[in-house]
């Protein structure tokens, strides 16, 4: 087994570097193939980095009457975050907020005379309710509306983010299902592609398979190195893919940097964690691609 | 060695290449077919090496019925029949030893084996200093010997040349066909294939004239009659 694999592969290779520049061909195709899938991976990376985002900046503000006592809001924010709706809450003592507010608006007299004028703190305290998902807030809010805990509750400030929550997530959902079927347009022009660069590869080979044939030789024996020879295509394929990319990535950084900037996304650092993942897949597809492609184009000839 | 009964082999619509041909060929012999284009030579090798298959009728090598033969025994079969094509049917991406050695590789043959045997038949068919050149880098005469080299390295008990000297000139036509009556003289059963009326009058052996599909002559020590 082991010694028909290894004379396999040395026919793989051979086969190779001696059709090197039919191997460039269908390498590159395979590199192109796998550069467009891999534009539609960071496209969908970067736009779901932008909306979980805008998603992040989305919160209740809930401000308590100023007589409620620390223990009352307390126990409040013990039993918000026991909702399993809320990812997190923020609890903001008014004096806090207060510090905040003057930091920012140390440089407008008017605000700092007004606040002078008032002389008491004039804000409340504050807690800010983030949930797990966007579909939550609505739930969220119907438990802050009930009586008992309207008691303590001054007023919340949700309703001028429920039209940005509306839009966010149709915009996501659209971005969804826009990146899903253009990843089934990509994938099948880069089917279709392929399989036909490796049956024009086996086409070449054609006079050979014959040959091979009506020399004696099995069928297994004859497919054996072009199977492999799918693999090291897709191998190479796939290396070389990895460092265009990366190339391009550390070309385009200052770009994509400014670009992306605000929303703290780096592709490289998003290849890096997902690497395996992605890379290994794509080889995994490139592999089966090339490697059912190549038999069912040999097929064709092993009838002699 | 050699048996055909009855064979006949129908190409839709309407043509026989081979229509009830009878034809016995014993161990040892050197056999000439001789006949026009489309008498039914070449599909008579055809079916020696099952590239073809019989209509109805039987043909059978050393015992063997490979009228209905399995795909999977088809590499078997052409292991044990060494076949030497007009046009050479060399691998041309290999090297004259590599060609050599694939027919020994695709049956199993150790690496010790090839590199043993390879360089003995290459010095039969005098191309020991054209070891490493490629089909391209040779002429039509040194092609065709290393197709026989080729056809000769499992030591088959036939061997069928299926117009072996079509393209070749006088000089070399004359060393293949020395060749092939060397290797007669070892033993090996030949079946030459030829419209080439030199060459068969020359050999001075058995010689079976197709015509239209049928056998229209055979005789013991013929000549090119039609």
């Amino acid at each position: 087994m082991s010694f028909a694999f290894l004379r396999a592969l040395k026919f793989a290779f051979q086969d190779f570097y001696r059709n090197f520049w039919l191997s460039i061909v269908t390498i590159t195709v395979l590199i192109l193939a796998l550069l467009s899938i891999n534009v539609l991976v960071s496209l969908n990376a970067v736009s779901e980095k932008m909306i979980s985002s805008v998603k992040d900046k989305i919160d209740i503000s809930v401000f308590f009457k100023r007589e409620i006592t620390q223990s009352k809001i307390d126990n409040f924010q013990e039993k918000i975050k026991k909702l399993p709706e809320v990812k997190e809450t923020n609890f903001i003592a008014k004096n806090q907020a207060l510090e905040t507010f003057k930091l920012i608006h140390k440089d407008d007299a008017s605000i700092m005379e007004a606040l002078k004028e008032v002389e008491k703190n004039p804000l409340s305290d504050a807690l800010i309710i983030k949930a797990q998902n966007t579909d939550d807030y609505e739930k969220i809010l119907n438990i802050l509306n009930q009586p008992a805990n309207q008691e303590i509750i001054k007023y919340q400030n949700f309703t001028n983010h429920k039209k940005i929550i509306e839009r966010v997530s149709i915009l996501s959902d659209k971005v969804k299902k826009f990146g899903v079927g253009l990843s089934a347009v990509f994938s099948l022009i880069a089917v279709l592609i392929v399989f036909n660069a490796i049956r024009v590869t086996i086409y070449t080979h054609r006079e050979e398979i014959s040959v091979m044939r009506l020399v004696g030789a099995s069928n297994s024996f004859i497919r054996a190195p072009f199977l492999l020879e799918a693999i090291i295509y897709s191998l190479v394929a796939t290396g070389l893919t990895i460092g265009i990319l990366y190339g391009a990535f550390t070309a385009l950084s200052p770009y994509l940097g400014t670009f992306l900037g605000a929303y703290d996304f780096d592709l490289v650092t998003y290849y890096n964690n997902n690497f395996v993942m992605i890379f290994g897949l794509e080889f995994i597809l490139a592999m089966v691609l090339n490697v059912v492609s190549s038999g069912i184009a040999i097929a064709r000839y092993l009838k002699v | 060695m050699i048996k055909f009964r009855h064979a006949t082999k129908f190409y839709a619509p309407d043509t026989y290449a081979l229509k009830g041909v009878s034809l016995h060929i014993a161990p040892g012999e050197f056999v000439s077919i001789i006949g026009q284009s489309g008498s039914g030579k070449t599909t008579l090798v055809k079916l020696l090496i099952a590239e073809e298959r019989l209509t109805s009728g039987s043909v059978i090598i050393s015992g063997w019925d490979i009228s209905n033969i399995h795909l999977r025994e088809v590499p078997i079969l052409r292991r044990q029949i060494g076949v030497i094509f007009q046009d050479y049917k060399l691998l041309p991406k290999k090297t004259v030893f590599e060609n050599i050695a694939f027919a020994l590789e695709a049956c199993g043959a150790s690496n010790s084996k090839i590199q043993k045997i390879v360089p003995q038949i290459l010095r039969v068919v005098n191309l020991s200093e054209k070891t490493d050149k490629y089909p391209r880098q040779l002429s039509g005469g040194e092609q065709q010997r290393v197709g026989i080299a080729r056809s000769l390295i499992h030591r088959p008990k036939i061997l069928v040349a299926d117009e072996p000297t079509g393209n070749l000139d006088l000089a070399n036509t004359r060393d293949i066909i020395d060749l092939l009556v060397k290797i007669n003289e070892l033993g090996t059963t030949v079946l030459l294939v030829s419209h080439d009326r030199e060459v068969v009058n020359m050999l001075k052996k058995r010689v079976v004239a197709l015509e239209a599909g049928q056998i229209v002559s055979d005789q013991k020590v013929g000549r090119y009659i039609l």
